[in-house]
């Protein structure tokens, strides 16, 4: 169940190498950043994801890692269980108004901003998308609809909508992947 | 859409191409999205499109404005000329409105000829009065849909049908209707009142004649302004609604600006106020003065009502037609 990573890791903290807290947030911040993201507000993302890196390491000192899973799993597990208090202690209704839109203007003020090339290189993409779909992703995306708002402004069926939107991230991967600027620099 | 981009690693989630896509867009649902994530932690495959994906549509995300294309590309599919094909040229709600407002302004016109013989004519009142109602509603839709279909091919004479199909309208309903009613003057006054049978042919006349002027000749220049904006003609459509010197109208097409409708409208208001207060003081007293008080009075606010809605609906069209010529001029400047 364990890779080798793992266990190096967990032998590390055990032993008390000095790097070793530092190597468990690493690894694991991306991912927990990542999974946190619209589920709760961003000024409460990154308390939550220090809570489960502290959590996960004083526990992986203390031996109560029971090796039924990889770290990964053992970790968002503690991760799931620091959102439901979250959501007990803050209340589930407020944390379903979150919308990916605040927390993109958020990141911006908290100079989290993505990578500049990539934003250069998006119209060139969106640009061989078919309109229809291009403009259901700008809705989307960019003004923040939801599905059913998007298909009410198109006359669509919500379920049509939501199909174009998955296709038009789809061919917007397939042709990032195709034109990537790394590939292209070398 | 599976097996058309290649994971740089094997992986065996199903459906994977769309599970990122959905998990980037946050459309999954929670069990899926949490099951999934469990699979990201161990497949740096799939970890690796999420993050990539993730910068693309954040850049998207964060972009403070559109470029003009993005814009123009968004208005081309959700705009006023984009409509033109759906049900009711995207109208639906004032087709239906206006056509009710007329239908019951028709209706109100049959029951105030026979109010003053009410008790005669209550059946009249309670079932042709409704049928009337119900048979105008549709025909005044199916009316605005012939000019929609005409238009919608191309043709010109989309306004020349539906002004027809209300004249067939109004002169069946009067064939069909004025056999019921009283052929003496029924409204007891100072001065000699028309026949029943000749006041109600003169209110249809009324109503349709405005319901031309407030309805069908605003409804067909949207309907054509529309389509010339999805050809792409929207600069002579923007010529046309600035009013611009070399403004070049549609053929067969009427544009009467919102604002002369409105003083149409207040004007025409105020002489009917003027004309019924003066009827009302010639009025003799019976029991049913009442009632005949009662619905010329809806019928006023009925016609009031179809006025101004036609002209708040014409006004918000055409300025939305005007919002979507300007977007496209931004897009064509900036790929000048």
């Amino acid at each position: 169940m364990l890779s080798d990573e793992d266990r190096e890791l967990i032998s590390a903290i055990q032993d008390g190498a000095e790097d070793a807290a530092e190597r468990l947030y690493l690894r694991f911040r991306p991912y927990l950043t990542r999974f946190v993201r619209g589920r709760v507000p961003v000024t409460d993302e990154d308390d939550l994801v220090q809570e489960t890196l502290m959590t996960a390491f004083r526990k992986l000192q203390a031996n109560e890692f029971l090796e039924k899973s990889s770290i990964g799993t053992w970790v968002i597990g503690i991760l799931r269980n620091k959102l439901l208090s979250w959501h007990d202690h803050k209340g589930r209704e407020q944390a379903t108004l979150i919308s990916l839109k605040s927390s993109a203007l958020e990141r911006i003020a908290d100079g989290r901003c993505p990578d500049p090339l990539a934003s250069l290189h998006l119209d060139e993409l969106l640009a061989q998308l078919p309109r229809s779909h291009r403009a259901v992703m700008v809705l989307r995306i960019h003004n923040d609809c939801s599905t059913e708002q998007i298909a009410k402004m198109l006359g669509k069926p919500p379920g049509t909508v939501g199909r174009m939107l998955v296709e038009a991230t789809v061919k917007l991967r397939m042709l990032s992947l195709k034109n990537r600027p790394d590939k292209s620099n070398s | 859409m599976s097996g058309r981009i290649e994971m740089s690693d094997n992986c065996n989630w199903p459906n994977a191409h769309d599970q990122i896509a959905q998990y980037c867009l946050g459309e999954s649902p929670e069990h899926v999205r949490s099951g999934f994530e469990d699979h990201l932690v161990s497949c740096p495959s799939c970890w690796q499109e999420v993050r990539r994906l993730d910068t693309l549509l954040d850049s998207l995300r964060q972009q403070r404005e559109l470029s003009p294309r993005l814009q123009s590309d968004v208005v081309a599919e959700i705009g006023l000329s984009s409509r033109l094909f759906r049900q009711n040229g995207g109208h639906t709600l004032h087709v239906w409105a206006a056509s009710a407002l007329h239908a019951a302004m028709i209706a109100a016109s049959a029951v105030m000829e026979v109010a003053y013989v009410f008790d005669e004519y209550e059946t009249f009142v309670f079932t042709v009065a409704p049928l009337l109602f119900c048979m105008v509603l549709v025909s005044t839709v199916l009316a605005l849909r012939a000019d929609l279909r005409v238009t919608r091919t191309g043709r010109q004479w989309g306004l020349a049908a539906s002004v027809s199909m209300l004249i067939l309208i109004t002169l069946l309903n009067y064939a069909a209707v004025h056999r019921f009613l009283p052929n003496y003057p029924v409204t007891q006054a100072t001065f000699q009142t028309w026949t029943a049978q000749a006041a109600y042919l003169k209110g249809l006349v009324y109503c349709a004649s405005f319901t031309v002027v407030f309805l069908l000749v605003p409804f067909h220049l949207v309907l054509r302004l529309q389509r010339e904006v999805a050809r792409g003609r929207w600069s002579d459509v923007w010529e046309v609604l600035v009013g611009g010197r070399h403004a070049v109208r549609p053929p067969w097409t009427v544009h009467v600006r919102p604002t002369v409708l409105t003083i149409l409208l207040g004007v025409g208001a105020l002489y009917s106020l003027l004309s019924t207060a003066h009827l009302l003081e010639a009025l003799k007293l019976t029991v049913h003065t009442n009632l005949f008080i009662h619905v010329i009075q809806i019928r006023w606010l009925l016609f009031l009502c179809l006025g101004g809605l036609c002209n708040w609906w014409y006004a918000s069209a055409l300025n939305e037609l005007k919002r979507e010529c300007r977007v496209y001029e931004a897009a064509t400047s900036a790929g000048r």
